[in-house]
Parts: structure tokens; sequence; C-alpha cells
């Protein structure tokens, strides 16, 4: 798994300091573990993303990533970096355009398209586009943005291990 | 976690077999480990969901899931339940009304309102609730439906250990 972490500090953009344009981003590879763990912590147990067998003659030819995964990866910028801890989440929209596969690198991005500081709400603009720049998420995110600072260490995160499943 | 009993075989409900008002849904009660796998999978390591200390003075008052994995949760039952293995999903909303905590019992549920007979298309109403029936998520998914019966084995669920 791809576990970059860049920074010690958790550190958020509170709404006076949110400007329209303002852009972050994560890049991600796709492991097998990943679709292991999504499938494990959300339930979705559909072959097209745990059975080699099936999947290779389906139109995708081979196992893909859950398209929520991408979505996950929106969030994590929206949660983390831009605007950050203190965020909360209304509405996202998400249009999956491609699948992502194993090996994929993507980079999941989110960009300000307006904020109003006196509702203290801002539109992002999300997007998530493979190793070759093809789109294969685009959305809309509607936030609440905090009104304060918040700067914080990190929460360290247990250590994961995943019993072989023969895939 | 909590995983209720499945069946052993996953098998799809293709186009023709669907039908306007079709429904269905799992259970599911958020533990503290969903909320550590998610972070990781994700990479959101947002303090409102890890951070305890931080979360008791946020607006919520105490560690929330992401909302994200109730998201997840939706997708989970298109793609194993209905329309099922096939299914291609074009395009999800959702609207995030009310934080999910430790120990919330979930209903997860997607119902069809449109099927679309020339580019095998369908509309899902989404809709997740807590225990007492209030709104958690509601969105909607747009979908195409598979035209052929898949009928397999359903694979069997990793098994995650966390170690502090």
């Amino acid at each position: 798994m791809d576990m970059t972490m860049p920074h010690v500090l958790i550190e958020n953009v509170p709404i006076h300091q949110l400007e329209v344009g303002a852009h972050a981003e994560m890049v991600r590879s796709l492991g097998l573990e990943d679709i292991q763990l999504f499938a494990a912590v959300s339930g979705d147990m559909n072959p097209a993303h745990l059975d080699r067998e099936y999947a290779k003659d389906t139109p995708f030819q081979g196992v893909i990533a859950h398209g929520l995964w991408g979505g996950a990866l929106i969030s994590a910028v929206l949660g983390t970096k831009l605007p950050g801890p203190g965020t909360v989440y209304l509405d996202q929209s998400l249009h999956f355009s491609r699948p992502v596969r194993l090996g994929d690198t993507v980079t999941a991005s989110v960009t300000c398209r307006a904020k109003n500081d006196e509702t203290c709400r801002a539109t992002f603009d999300c997007l998530v586009v493979n190793q070759r720049g093809e789109t294969v998420i685009r959305g809309v995110a509607e936030v609440l943005v905090p009104e304060n600072k918040v700067c914080r260490p990190r929460s360290p995160l247990p250590k994961v291990s995943l019993e072989a499943l023969g895939l | 976690m909590d995983t209720c009993l499945e069946p052993a075989v996953i098998e799809n409900v293709t186009f023709d077999e669907l039908a306007v008002g079709a429904e269905a849904h799992v259970r599911r009660t958020l533990f503290p480990d969903d909320i550590l796998l998610f972070a990781h999978v994700s990479g959101d390591v947002n303090p409102a969901h890890l951070d305890p200390e931080y979360a008791a003075h946020s607006d919520f008052h105490e560690i929330i899931a992401h909302g994200m994995w109730g998201g997840s949760l939706i997708s989970a039952v298109l793609g194993t339940r209905l329309p099922g293995p096939g299914t291609i999903y074009l395009g999800q909303s959702l609207r995030f009304r009310r934080p999910v905590r430790l120990g919330d019992a979930l209903t997860v549920s997607v119902k069809c309102t449109s099927k679309d007979a020339e580019r095998h298309r369908a509309t899902f109403e989404c809709r997740i609730t807590d225990r007492l029936g209030r709104d958690v998520i509601t969105g909607e998914a747009d979908v195409v439906v598979p035209m052929t019966k898949v009928r397999r084995l359903r694979p069997s669920l990793p098994h995650v250990r966390l170690e502090p």
C-alpha cells in the first residue's frame, strides 16, 4: 500500500484564508491490498474487484478498484488538505468515467470554485485522473469550511495485515 | 467488524429482471476498526475520525465515520445485491445529512426508480438511515444494468488484522 505520510502535522485552511482557485491533491497507486481492504471495510464483495477469473471476461478485462475508492480519495483531500480538519461534508456528486486498474497511479484533486464567507460554505470541483492524464472521476463537493485554524499532530494508524486470499 | 451473514452465492438481477420499485438493503454497524481501515485505504487521516481528544471539541463532540464510508456501503448494495455483479457505475450523488457515530446501526437501501431500455441504464434512490429511521445519507445512483446473468461463489472476505 501507498501510505504517504509527508507531514507530521495536519492543518486546515479556514474560510477567511480560503481563496477561489485554491487547489490541493493527493497521489495514490492502486495495489491489490487497497482493493481487498476496501472490500472488507465496505462489504462490497463484487467479483469485479475480487475474482480474477470472473474479471478477465468482463468489459474491463481484469479486476478494477471499487468506484467509491476514488471517491474516498477525493474526500481524503477535502478532509486532510483543503479545507482540511473541521470541514463538514454536505454533498458530493461523482461521475465515473473510467475504471482504475491494478498498478494505476491516480491523482485526486480539489479546486475551490466558489465560497461564501457568511454561510462558510464552499464548492469544490473534484477530479481523479490516471497516470495517462485520463479522467477517472469528476464531481462537485459542497462543504462547510471551518472558521478556526486547526493544526494538530497526525494520529498514527495501526499496521494492517491481510491474510492471503489466493487472488 | 460487522458482516451480516451473506449468502454463499452472489447473483445479479439482469436488466430484464429488474423492476422499477425493486429494493435491496444491508445492515451494518460502525465499529472502531471500520474507521481505522477506511483511514488506511483512503489516506483520510482527518482527526475528526481518528483523534478522540480533537473530536471531543468538534461540532460532533466525538469521533465520527468518514462520510464516504457510508457512500461505500451504498455502492456495496449496488455491486452485490441490486443489480449486483456486472453493474457499471456511472454516477452517484450523496447528501450527508447526519454523522455516523461508533455503534450506530445503519440500514443501507437502494430502490430502482427508472429504467432506460435503450441504453440498459437504471436510476436508484439510495438511502442510509439510523436505528431511529433518521436519514444519514440520501442520494441517487446511475448505473448500466447487466444484460446477462451472473451467478458465482461469493469471494471470501479478506481477513484483516490491525496491529497498534
